[in-house]
């Protein structure tokens, strides 16, 4: 019997659902609708733009320009002297640098002068161009073109 | 300009006395600056310091004096850079990283030593600083050069050296990042609010 009942009292659920929406239509917006609706977007938009622009008018007030503490230039300047140092030092090492290799260079030089002493020529310059200018000259007399 | 063309002449042409007169009259706007790029109180002098250390040594290089303030600026966006990453590296390596101020503020609050007024400035740093790590490092210093600082796009195209619609591109952008980031807070405070409500 109450599952007669229930049953009756689901269906009538159904249909009392069912008859009020139809006593409530769909229905399309009026005309205005959508433009509302967009100005409606733009001042929620705008809402918060604004909130985020007091925001951040709140923050630059929050974090003031702070107090300077006495030991600023101090510690400033011993800054500038530490990296001007440090640029002094680098600079004077490049010159050590440079004058080890120059001293190695010359030394290396000298090494190879002393090696290559032995001459390589059993004669000098002069004399080998003196033989062979003595070779021409008997050469020229012997042609009779000498005169 | 708060110091006179001549003084940056001098600073430039290796005076010290010169050099320390532009420091005294540009490290607290410069420091202020630092103070809201990197959300850290207890390293703006040392960011500070890097930046006229900088400026020292690249003074010489300055074409005219007319271009000294967007210089320092461009330095100041530089050395923040820098330590914005490298904290981020570290930040990497650690769970959490509060910063002393915020270590403070935490110590204060719990132990009642701050009235209503320190307390509503210290949310609020904690609320910007929130929001900015929602963009990178590079639009987090453009950001709040334009809109806590209120450099305008002129300034900022002479800081960058890039043209000004690029710029407006890149803050259009960060700041959507940002106002997105906002709205989910906003939401998630009302629901909040709802429900203890």
């Amino acid at each position: 019997m109450d599952r007669m009942n229930f049953k009756d009292n689901d269906s009538k659920l159904d249909a009392l659902l069912a008859q009020y929406r139809d006593a409530i239509p769909d229905q399309d917006a009026g005309a205005n609708f959508m433009p509302d609706l967009w100005k409606k977007i733009e001042a929620r938009r705008r809402e918060g733009v604004f909130a985020l622009d007091w925001l951040f008018a709140d923050y630059r007030e929050a974090v003031p320009d702070p107090e300077l503490s006495s030991g600023f230039m101090p510690a400033l300047w011993r800054r500038i002297e530490a990296r001007r140092n440090e640029n002094v030092s680098v600079f004077r090492r490049f010159a050590q640098v440079c004058m080890l290799a120059t001293a190695a260079l010359t030394l290396a030089m000298v090494v190879i002068t002393h090696v290559q002493s032995e001459p390589v020529y059993s004669a000098s310059y002069v004399d080998v161009l003196d033989a062979a200018h003595t070779v021409d000259s008997a050469q020229l007399m012997d042609s009779g073109d000498f005169q | 300009m708060l110091v006179e063309f001549e003084l940056i002449e001098r600073a430039r042409s290796g005076d010290d006395s010169a050099f320390s007169q532009v420091v005294q009259a540009y490290r607290k706007r410069i420091l202020g600056t630092i103070a809201r790029l990197i959300g850290r109180p207890e390293d703006v002098e040392d960011v500070g310091q890097e930046v006229f250390l900088r400026l020292y040594y690249s003074l010489e290089q300055l074409r005219t004096p007319e271009v000294f303030e967007p210089w320092l600026y461009r330095l100041t966006v530089n050395a923040a850079y820098d330590y914005l990453r490298r904290q981020k590296r570290r930040q990497e390596s650690r769970m959490s990283d509060l910063s002393e101020q915020q270590v403070m503020m935490a110590d204060a609050a719990a132990g009642g030593k701050l009235n209503a007024e320190e307390l509503r400035r210290g949310k609020v740093r904690e609320q910007v600083e929130a929001l900015l790590e929602h963009v990178s490092e590079e639009d987090r210093i453009l950001l709040t050069l334009k809109e806590v600082e209120g450099l305008s796009l002129k300034e900022l195209e002479k800081i960058y050296r890039v043209n000004e619609n690029a710029l407006k591109v890149r803050l259009f952008r960060a700041r959507q990042r940002v106002l997105k980031a906002y709205e989910a807070g906003e939401g998630a405070e009302k629901e909040k609010g709802a429900r203890e409500g």
